[in-house]
């Protein structure tokens, strides 16, 4: 067999899709033949990754970690001194966050440290401490996406997602976010994102006209599943659009046909 | 006795956190070998190794033929894979 041939054969035979027979065709060949090995070397690393990334983000470590640190600074509240938040604020920039350099996360702490020390603010230490997280997390998210990958654009989506209530500022990113993002995943983590908020009416609004200008297949049953869920009938007219529109794929005309039912 | 501990544990955490770098940096490494696809090429990898859909699926959704489906994909799988190993 030649190499065209087993070269086409390679993601099957890792995946083990492959008959016995054949199977044993790509190994001898594999054996026998240094290029075909190092394609297939490296067709197994780039599964490989490709599946790891395909978890969700951030890494679960990543998030347990995280969530240990922010325990470990609620433990330490007993003795707030400006030396031991600085250097719980700094860990927790540095570990797992990397982009913001140690000069930027100084400037970042300073203007946690002004905005927090305010005269006279009764509230409780605890509540501070997470106030500053969130603070932090708003910041670093709004830098995020002027980051290139998309990778980095679904973090700063899922990030803002855990605001109960982002402000006005954070929900127009999102919206910008699902109209504009070249790529469908962060698009579509936007849209999820947006439907947590729907209470609020440009998360809504934005959502709603989204069933219109998304033309792609499984944006289009995403935001289907999105208004059955939140029980949204003004969706409606979006999903009779997409019926009657000749572009529109088969399995997505009857899903919005199953979403018309389900919310009529 | 103390003070030791608490060296340890930095060194860990830098450790893990250089780690967890080094992980970030080859995902973001293999979004943009992604994104130097076309918009096809993309929307066949996400569908296919991402989402999981046979190339029968995909030939339902996109409207091309399985064979061209099978075709285009390793022909997009291998052009990813020369974009990969040139940036890690």
């Amino acid at each position: 067999m030649d190499c065209i041939k087993i070269n086409n054969l390679l993601i099957d035979y890792i995946d083990n899709n492959l008959n016995i027979a054949l199977s044993k065709r790509v190994k001898e060949h594999i054996d026998s033949c240094e290029s075909c090995k190092a394609d297939f070397n490296q067709m197994v690393i780039l599964l490989k990754d490709m599946d790891s990334i395909n978890d969700k983000f951030p890494s679960p470590e990543m998030k347990e970690k995280f969530m240990a640190m922010l325990e470990e600074e609620k433990r330490n509240q007993k003795v707030v001194e400006m030396d031991s938040r600085e250097k719980g604020f700094v860990s927790l920039i540095s570990s797992g966050w990397g982009q913001v350099g140690i000069g930027a996360a100084v400037l970042i702490i300073g203007f946690l440290m002004g905005f927090v020390f305010r005269p006279g603010s009764g509230s409780n230490s605890v509540q501070m401490l997470e106030n500053e997280i969130n603070l932090m997390k708003q910041i670093m998210m709004l830098s995020k996406f002027e980051g290139s990958s998309a990778s980095e654009r679904i973090q700063a989506v899922s990030f803002i997602q855990e605001q109960s209530e982002p402000d006005n500022e954070l929900v127009e990113a999102l919206i910008h976010t699902l109209d504009n993002d070249k790529n469908m995943n962060v698009r579509m983590a936007a849209a999820s994102a947006l439907s947590k908020y729907y209470s609020n009416p440009l998360a809504k609004e934005a959502l709603v006209n989204a069933l219109n200008k998304q033309k792609d297949p499984l944006m289009q049953i995403t935001l289907i599943n999105l208004f059955v869920e939140l029980h949204d009938k003004t969706a409606v007219d979006g999903m009779r659009r997409i019926i009657i529109d000749q572009n529109s794929h088969d399995v997505v005309k009857s899903q919005a046909q199953k979403g018309i039912r389900a919310l009529i | 006795m103390q003070d030791m501990e608490l060296d340890e544990n930095i060194f860990k955490d830098g450790r893990d956190a250089y780690e967890e770098m080094e992980k970030q940096e080859k995902y973001k490494a293999l979004r943009e070998a992604i994104a130097q696809l076309n918009a096809e090429q993309q929307e066949l990898i996400e569908l296919s190794r991402f989402q999981g859909l046979k190339y029968e699926e995909i030939s339902e959704i996109t409207g091309n033929s399985v064979g061209a489906i099978k075709v285009k994909f390793h022909r997009t799988m291998n052009k990813l894979r020369e974009h990969y190993f040139e940036l890690v």
